[in-house]
């Protein structure tokens, strides 16, 4: 754990940096920022907005977003990952609103049906056990896909996570322990149950 | 594949993890094309707009209470604003501001983006044609342009015809003008990138009906006198049907150039609308619900 805080630090101050070139006008600073957040942030963006071209345009807005509020950014004790996923939320959100349409998958699904996803199961033959997880990840409801993804891939520890959604960390909190508690379902259920043998036949 | 707690879904997923998460990823030619494009906009002379006229300054303490009223009411269709038909100088104008700003910031496509800034721009020029004309003296109160503060007292629009006025009044049209200046060289700008776009993939039609736009723009801002410079400034007079040629004044009171010809918009505010915008802490700002007007 101290190990994997001590990168993140160290990759902290290394975009700090490049976030004080860019406020300074240096646009080569902050094309070096877009190619390290660009990728992941698109990822995100793409947990709640199935079309990919609409994705493309909201992780563009996200940039040209944050480029223009680098001036307002105070260096000091700066987060510019929460900050930039923050940017990312609020545009996603702005996206749906000005669509007037909420995500497919609307906030906790308490009554989810497990028996319906036969074909995934089928899927779920086929693959490594991570791929695996990210099956069944993709059967959550978008706000815990959003959460796993910032907590467990991310790495932002809940404090960062309830400033990027605009929750309080009990929510994000609970939204965690519920994520955790409907993949384990999943992953346990018939259709995965046995596949993440490694030693089974026939998988990839 | 069984976990009791995060730890242990942390070590299932490390093998996520390394390759990459769980959403799709972009493939790079398409993250370098979002790139360019990302470059191209922030290097763009419009990304830092801002308007000379200190509007934003003065009715921040709005954009609080606005951007909830404003978003809400968006969902309504047919809501008409109390802001639509204000000028500068007017109390709610700052707020007819702001929601300019938000329909702004939720536009994705570049399309969108180059119709709003163009609409936007032609407001401009509106209000700029509209106080111009009350400089023009009037015998009594402009009524159309009468609000109603929240204890009963009518305010007459921003500008009077007295001369003590007329250092406010000027420095109000000298604001005005360059706002809307800028607003209509960036505008243009953009028109012109768009119309790059759509030529360069061969949309033709779409290439000429923005030129139509450009033009249409320019003619205007020629019409209020308003000196674009040479950025994008054009004296041609073009496309119009109507005879919006200079020097047709239909009129002038007091060396003032008033054109009658220009349509200017006008809002009519709906009686059963409620403005609930609490502004906060400034005496020229307006709360509680404007009576219709206009």
């Amino acid at each position: 754990m101290t190990h994997i805080n001590d990168n993140k630090t160290e990759n902290r101050m290394e975009i700090n940096k490049l976030v004080a070139k860019a406020k300074d006008g240096n646009s080569e600073a902050f094309g070096l920022i877009y190619d390290d957040f660009a990728q992941r942030i698109f990822r995100y963006i793409r947990i709640k907005v199935q079309n990919r071209p609409e994705a493309e345009d909201i992780l563009q807005e996200v940039f040209v977003k944050a480029y223009k509020g680098l001036q307002g950014l105070t260096m000091e004790d700066l987060n510019f990952s929460a900050w930039l996923y923050r940017i990312a939320s609020n545009t996603i959100n702005d996206h749906f609103r000005k669509k007037y349409r909420t995500p497919e998958i609307l906030g906790i699904d308490e009554h989810f049906d497990i028996a319906s996803k036969i074909s995934v199961q089928k899927e779920a033959e086929l693959h490594s056990d991570a791929e695996l997880v990210k099956l069944a990840l993709k059967e959550l409801p978008e706000q815990y896909q959003q959460v796993l993804e910032l907590r467990f891939i991310q790495d932002f520890n809940l404090s960062e996570i309830a400033q990027i959604l605009k929750k309080s960390n009990l929510s994000v909190r609970l939204l965690q322990h519920r994520a955790l508690k409907k993949i384990k379902i999943i992953l346990n259920s018939d259709g995965f149950i046995g596949k993440s043998n490694k030693n089974s036949p026939g998988k990839k | 594949m069984i976990f009791d707690n995060s730890q242990d879904f942390q070590k299932e997923i490390s093998g996520l993890k390394n390759s990459g998460g769980f959403g799709d990823e972009l493939p790079n030619e398409r993250m370098q094309a979002v790139k360019q494009s990302v470059l191209q906009a922030i290097a763009s002379p419009t990304v830092e707009t801002q308007p000379v006229y200190s509007w934003r300054e003065k009715y921040h303490t709005t954009i609080r209470y606005a951007v909830s009223v404003i978003v809400g009411l968006s969902l309504v269709g047919g809501t008409t604003f109390a802001s639509n038909g204000s000028v500068p100088g007017d109390p709610l104008y700052g707020v007819k501001r702001i929601k300019e700003q938000l329909q702004l910031s939720v536009a994705f496509s570049d399309e969108t983006k180059a119709e709003l800034e163009a609409k936007f721009a032609e407001n401009r020029l509106n209000e700029l044609h509209s106080l111009l004309s009350k400089v023009v003296h009037h015998s009594e109160p402009d009524n159309s342009e009468a609000t109603t503060t929240g204890n009963g007292a009518i305010t007459s629009p921003g500008l009077s015809t007295t001369t003590e006025d007329n250092g406010g009044n000027k420095e109000l049209e000298n604001n005005a003008k360059a706002d809307a200046r800028l607003q209509v060289n960036n505008a243009i700008i953009n028109l012109k990138r768009l119309q790059s776009k759509f030529a360069a993939s061969g949309q033709t039609e779409a290439a000429s009906a923005i030129q139509a736009n450009i033009v249409n723009l320019q003619n205007k801002a020629f019409l209020e006198n308003l000196d674009l410079g040479n950025a994008s400034s054009s004296g041609d007079v073009k496309g119009e049907s109507d005879d919006r040629r200079p020097n047709s004044n239909k009129g002038k009171v007091n060396g003032l150039q008033i054109h009658s010809g220009t349509q200017l918009n006008s809002t009519t505010t709906s009686s059963q609308f409620k403005v609930d915008v609490k502004i906060d802490n400034d005496a020229d700002e307006h709360s509680g619900s404007p009576d219709s007007g206009d």
